[in-house]
C-alpha cells in the first residue's frame, strides 16, 4: 500500500458512519437554532431594505425641498451682486504707493 | 410518488436534501443533521475535544452548515462539508491552546508514539491508533485528513509556520501507518 492509498483509506475511515447517532434532543436543538438564525437573518434583511427605502425617500424629499427653497429665494428679489475684487486691489496698490512715497520723503 | 413518500427523506441524496433544505424544508434539514452530526462529533473527539466541547461545536457546525446550505454543491458528502466547517470552528475555539500545542518542542519520533511491539497481526482501528499520537499530531492529521483542510489553511488559521504543520502531519501519518497496517514502508 503506497502513501496515496493509505491516505485515501484514512480519509474513508474518518468519513465512516458514526456509531453514535445524534440524540433527538440535539437534532431538535440544532433545528431550533437554525430556525432562529434564519428568522433573524430575514429580519435583518427586511430592516436593511426598509432603511434603504427610507434613505431613498428622504433623498427624494430633500431634493424637492431644496428646489422649493431655491425658487422661494429667487422670488425674494434680485440676486446680490459680487463686489469686483479689482477695486480692492487698486485701492491697496494706491495705499502701498502712498506709504512708499512717505518713506522716501522722510528719508530725503 | 407513493414510493418516494415511503422512503422520504432517507432515500434522497445529500444534494437533493440540501436543495429542499434551502427552500426551508424542515424534514430535509433534520435528515442532513442526522446524517452528518455523528461523523462530525467523531472527528472533533478524534482531534482531542471532550464530549461536551464536541457536542457544542457539532451543534455550531450544523447550524452554520444549514445556514449556508445554498452554497453546498454536492461535490462531496454533506458530512464531509460539515466536517470541514467543524474543523475550522474547532481551530477558532481552541486557537490559543492549539497554537501552543503545535509550537511545543517536536516530540522525538524515536521515543514517542507506539510503545508496544507492532506486528503485522496488530490491527488497531482509527480511534485507538489516533490515541497513540501526540496531541499536535492527532490534531494536524485529523484537520488534514478528516476535516479536509490544507496545510496552508491550518498554518494560516493558527498563524504558524507551514513547516511546523507539515512536520506534525508527516510524523502523525507515519505513526498511524505503522499502527494501522503494521508497516511504514510501501508494499
Amino acid at each position: 500500500m503506497d502513501d496515496t492509498q493509505f491516505e485515501a483509506l484514512l480519509s474513508a475511515a474518518y468519513a465512516e458512519p458514526s456509531a453514535r447517532n445524534p440524540s433527538p434532543q440535539m437534532v431538535a436543538e440544532i433545528m431550533a437554532r437554525a430556525g432562529r438564525r434564519r428568522r433573524s437573518r430575514h429580519l435583518v434583511l427586511a430592516m436593511a431594505t426598509l432603511a434603504g427605502c427610507v434613505i431613498v425617500a428622504a433623498a427624494i424629499v430633500a431634493t424637492g425641498m431644496a428646489g422649493l427653497v431655491s425658487h422661494a429665494l429667487a422670488d425674494l428679489g434680485p440676486e446680490p451682486t459680487i463686489i469686483n475684487p479689482s477695486v480692492c486691489v487698486g485701492v491697496g496698490f494706491f495705499l502701498i504707493l502712498l506709504a512708499a512715497a512717505r518713506n522716501e520723503i522722510r528719508e530725503f | 410518488m407513493a414510493s418516494t413518500q415511503t422512503h422520504w427523506p432517507s432515500a434522497l441524496t445529500d444534494l437533493e436534501l440540501a436543495r429542499l433544505s434551502g427552500r426551508g424544508d424542515r424534514e430535509a434539514s433534520e435528515e442532513l443533521v442526522r446524517r452528518a452530526a455523528g461523523v462530525v462529533g467523531d472527528l472533533l473527539r478524534r482531534m482531542g475535544a471532550g464530549d461536551a466541547l464536541a457536542d457544542d461545536i457539532t451543534q455550531d457546525a450544523m447550524v452554520t452548515a444549514l445556514g449556508a446550505i445554498t452554497g453546498f454543491r454536492g461535490e462531496a458528502a454533506f458530512a464531509t462539508w460539515a466536517m470541514r466547517i467543524a474543523g475550522r470552528l474547532y481551530l477558532k475555539r481552541r486557537r490559543k491552546e492549539a497554537r501552543y500545542e503545535l509550537m511545543a518542542e517536536p516530540v522525538d519520533p524515536e521515543t514517542s508514539g507506539p510503545s508496544e511491539e507492532v506486528s503485522s497481526a496488530l490491527r488497531l482501528d482509527l480511534n485507538r491508533a489516533l490515541a497513540k499520537l501526540s496531541p499536535p499530531e492527532r490534531l494536524c492529521v485529523s484537520l488534514c485528513h478528516g476535516a479536509g483542510l490544507t496545510h496552508d489553511e491550518i498554518a494560516a488559521d493558527l498563524s504558524l509556520p507551514l513547516g511546523t504543520v507539515k512536520s506534525h502531519v508527516t510524523r502523525g501519518l507515519k505513526k498511524l501507518r505503522t499502527l494501522m497496517i503494521g508497516s511504514d514502508s510501501d508494499g
